[in-house]
């Protein structure tokens, strides 16, 4: 068991409930959010060690939720999964330090790779 | 040998029949002459000896009868002024000698009758007269008149004779060489001319030296040869025109006819013509490529010398009989299973050489494959137009497939405590519920879930790559760098990894130095590159080779206005009819859910239609396969 926490920012409940039970199942506190504006409520809430972050939301997008929570917590480290193909880091997420292997496409067939990535960002 | 013979027997004829003239001459002299003149000597002699002995024996009988000695004295001393008169005797009745001349005591015995006689043994003429006087016998007179000194006369004559002969002789053959040689000399110069002449040289001239024939002949021959030579200047003159005008001709003639051919072979389709019987007259380099090993080389039938034509043998009759044009799309299979498209276009013509008809095959196979590949593409694009709005909708249930598969896996095995307390709870073990589910496959069918939700992914990815290019963004890159960079992706990537072992790959890059810029899409090449060793990796595992050791060659050189890229495995190679397939869009050797059959077709698409360049694969069964991409270099400078 781990003591890292991680947010999952995902708009679809059914992504939202495997990943969760996932990495729950990987022994992260994990707390999900279906919008980027109540993840950015948790974020002001909760310490959070990592976020996944999905691209395309109703209203905020993941790129706009990024330097959001970036501010609000300048330790917080992001993954991002998108459903989006060829998805290119905007130079605001470079200036982040977000690089390609932070990006991950939907849908993830080998999850081990994440969670190595995961384990390397946080621990 | 000829003219050495010919040389100088004229002058040697000529002296010839000079020495047989006068050999001729001197022999019927020598012979004959000495024969007359010893006839006329004897005929003179004869009348000499007998005028000398009527007068001398009427002397004597003179002297004799009137006993007048002292004349008979007279007589025989006038006897010895005469050189003639060998012997003189006087007998009496009873042939005793009575007196003889000269007295030297030799009684000559004379056994002869009365008369003349010629004795050869002395040369000389024998006279016996008997001396009468009215009737009385007194006894005779016996004369020897000798004919030596008319003899050594004619001798003389003779020497004298032959002596003029041979100065004659001399002088004649001196006057031959003077007159005769000189004019043989002229005849054998004409003869010599003649020959130089005959050779060729038409310069020969000959100084006329003789006011003779022979002369007049050297003019008549001087002239003749400037008329030949006049003529000749102007055959050279007219035949330098024709000469210079058949060139000239030839050359258009063949300036045409390389002309003809630059531009059927210009022509990159397939041209033939054939005569009425079938029989090849002409065909370009494309034609050429087509045209089969035939044992005998001097055969040119049409469908011997070109059998992959045999198709279009009805249509070809058809519009030789009814002398109209064709034109039809033909599909052919090949031996191999391999379709062909040919457009055939037959051109009937009528010449005075006789008929033909000209045909054109052009092998539409690829441009008809391209074509569907870009109806393919455009229907893809059209879906992909679609997709790529749709894909972030479709790939987040996709992945909840895929993370749900994951986690039923993951939630019914053992190593998770929730999973253990789960199943106490609901008293079962985690082995018995592992046992149950192994029993009836549902891993199984999980995995199967999770592998067709991971090959919709990649067909979505494709179909994006459609609707990408013509939004793509092409840049200067250096390719080698490119490469370099697709090589670390695929180290990294986790399917070359982890399935087809890609880190065990030996890989050997062989790059040319000054390797240009090339104005390329990146992430597109990229794209093709990654497909290409994902390929060659995936055929070197499939191909389970314990010995060989797996290798990739990357060679990148520049061809003239092209940069080629070349991949080559020694993996298990494909056969031809795989080799001509691989290109089509959905074809794939590969096990269902191991690829989509997009991969390469979508490499051929960027490399060909996005980039203007080729990519060609070469293969040998248990040897390897290479793909050489071609890029052109064209349009970097300008940019």
């Amino acid at each position: 068991m781990t003591d890292k926490n991680i947010l999952i920012l995902e708009d679809d409940p059914d992504t939202l409930f495997n990943l969760m039970a996932f990495f729950s199942d990987e022994g992260f506190g994990c707390q999900g959010a279906e919008s980027a504006e109540e993840a950015l409520a948790k974020v002001s809430d909760n310490k959070y060690d990592l976020a996944i972050v999905d691209i395309n939301l109703p209203q905020m997008s993941g790129e706009d939720f990024i330097p959001a929570a970036a501010l609000k917590n300048s330790k917080m480290k992001f993954i991002i999964h998108t459903g989006t193909n060829g998805f290119e880091l905007s130079d605001a997420l470079k200036s982040l330090n977000l690089t390609g292997d932070l990006v991950f496409k939907k849908p993830i067939t080998e999850i081990d790779i994440l969670v190595n990535k995961i384990n390397e960002l946080i621990n | 040998m000829f003219s050495k013979r010919i040389s100088g027997s004229i002058k040697k004829k000529g002296l010839l029949a000079l020495i047989l003239t006068v050999s001729m001459l001197v022999t019927f002299v020598l012979f004959y002459f000495p024969a007359i003149q010893e006839k006329i000597i004897k005929t003179y002699a004869e009348e000499q000896v007998s005028v000398f002995g009527e007068s001398l024996s009427i002397s004597i009988t003179e002297a004799i009868t009137k006993s007048n000695y002292q004349l008979l004295e007279k007589i025989f001393n006038r006897l010895k002024e005469d050189n003639h008169v060998k012997y003189v005797g006087i007998y009496d009745e009873k042939d005793k000698l009575i007196v003889q001349y000269p007295n030297s005591g030799i009684k000559m015995h004379i056994d002869q009758q009365y008369g003349l006689f010629y004795l050869k043994n002395y040369e000389s003429y024998a006279y016996k007269i008997q001396v009468v006087d009215k009737d009385i016998k007194h006894g005779f007179i016996y004369i020897l008149y000798s004919i030596e000194f008319y003899k050594q006369q004619a001798r003389k004559d003779l020497y004298i004779f032959v002596g003029t002969a041979g100065i004659l002789l001399l002088l004649g053959g001196l006057g031959f060489g003077i007159l005769f040689g000189k004019t043989a000399s002229n005849i054998i110069k004409l003869r010599n001319a003649a020959i130089i002449a005959g050779n060729g040289n038409l310069e020969v001239r000959i100084a006329r030296d003789s006011n003779d024939e022979v002369g007049d002949l050297t003019d008549a021959f001087n002239k003749m040869m400037d008329d030949i030579k006049r003529i000749n200047n102007d055959l050279e003159i007219e035949k330098k025109s024709v000469e210079a005008k058949v060139v000239a001709a030839v050359a258009e003639l063949d300036n045409s006819y390389k002309f003809i051919h630059y531009v059927i072979d210009a022509i990159k389709i397939p041209i033939i013509a054939v005569d009425n019987n079938k029989l090849v007259t002409l065909y370009n380099s494309m034609a050429g490529s087509y045209v089969a090993n035939t044992n005998s080389p001097g055969n040119k039938l049409f469908y011997d010398l070109f059998p992959d034509f045999l198709f279009v043998r009805d249509l070809l009759n058809k519009s030789m009989e009814t002398k109209s044009f064709s034109n039809d799309t033909m599909m052919i299979q090949k031996e191999d299973g391999e379709l062909k498209y040919f457009n055939v276009f037959i051109y009937p013509f009528e010449s005075n050489t006789g008929n033909g008809a000209i045909l054109m095959l052009d092998d539409i196979t690829e441009k008809r494959n391209m074509e569907q590949l870009m109806i393919q593409a455009e229907k893809m694009t059209s879906v992909a137009g679609l997709a790529a709005g749709m894909a972030h909708e479709i790939n987040n249930p996709l992945g909840t497939i895929v993370q749900g598969c994951q986690n039923i896996i993951r939630r019914t095995q053992d190593g998770l405590d929730n999973n253990t307390s789960a199943a106490e709870k609901a008293g079962i073990t985690i082995e018995q519920l592992n046992s149950y589910l192994q029993e009836r496959e549902v891993y199984h069918i999980v995995n199967t879930i999770k592998n067709a939700a991971t090959k919709a992914s990649e067909i979505v990815a494709s179909m994006l790559h459609f609707s990408r290019t013509t939004g793509s963004k092409m840049v200067r890159y250096d390719i080698c760098k490119l490469i370099d960079e697709t090589i670390e992706l695929a180290y990294n990537d986790y399917n070359l990894k982890k399935k087809y072992d890609f880190r065990i790959i030996e890989l050997v890059r062989i790059y040319e130095d000054n390797i240009p810029e090339l104005r390329i899409t990146v992430t597109e090449i990229q794209q093709v590159i990654f497909n290409i060793l994902q390929n060659a990796a995936q055929a070197m595992k499939m191909e389970n080779d314990p010995v060989k050791k797996p290798k990739i060659t990357i060679k990148v050189y520049r061809e003239l206005e092209q940069v080629k890229i070349e991949v080559e495995d020694n993996g298990p190679g494909m056969s031809s009819k795989i080799m001509k397939r691989i290109f089509e869009p959905f074809y794939t050797t590969k096990d269902i859910g191991e690829g989509t059959g997009l991969g390469l077709s979508v490499s051929y698409m960027i490399v060909k239609n996005n980039h203007k360049g080729n990519i060609t694969v070469t293969s040998i069964i248990k040897r390897g396969t290479t793909f050489t991409i071609t890029l052109p270099i064209i349009g970097v400078k300008n940019d």
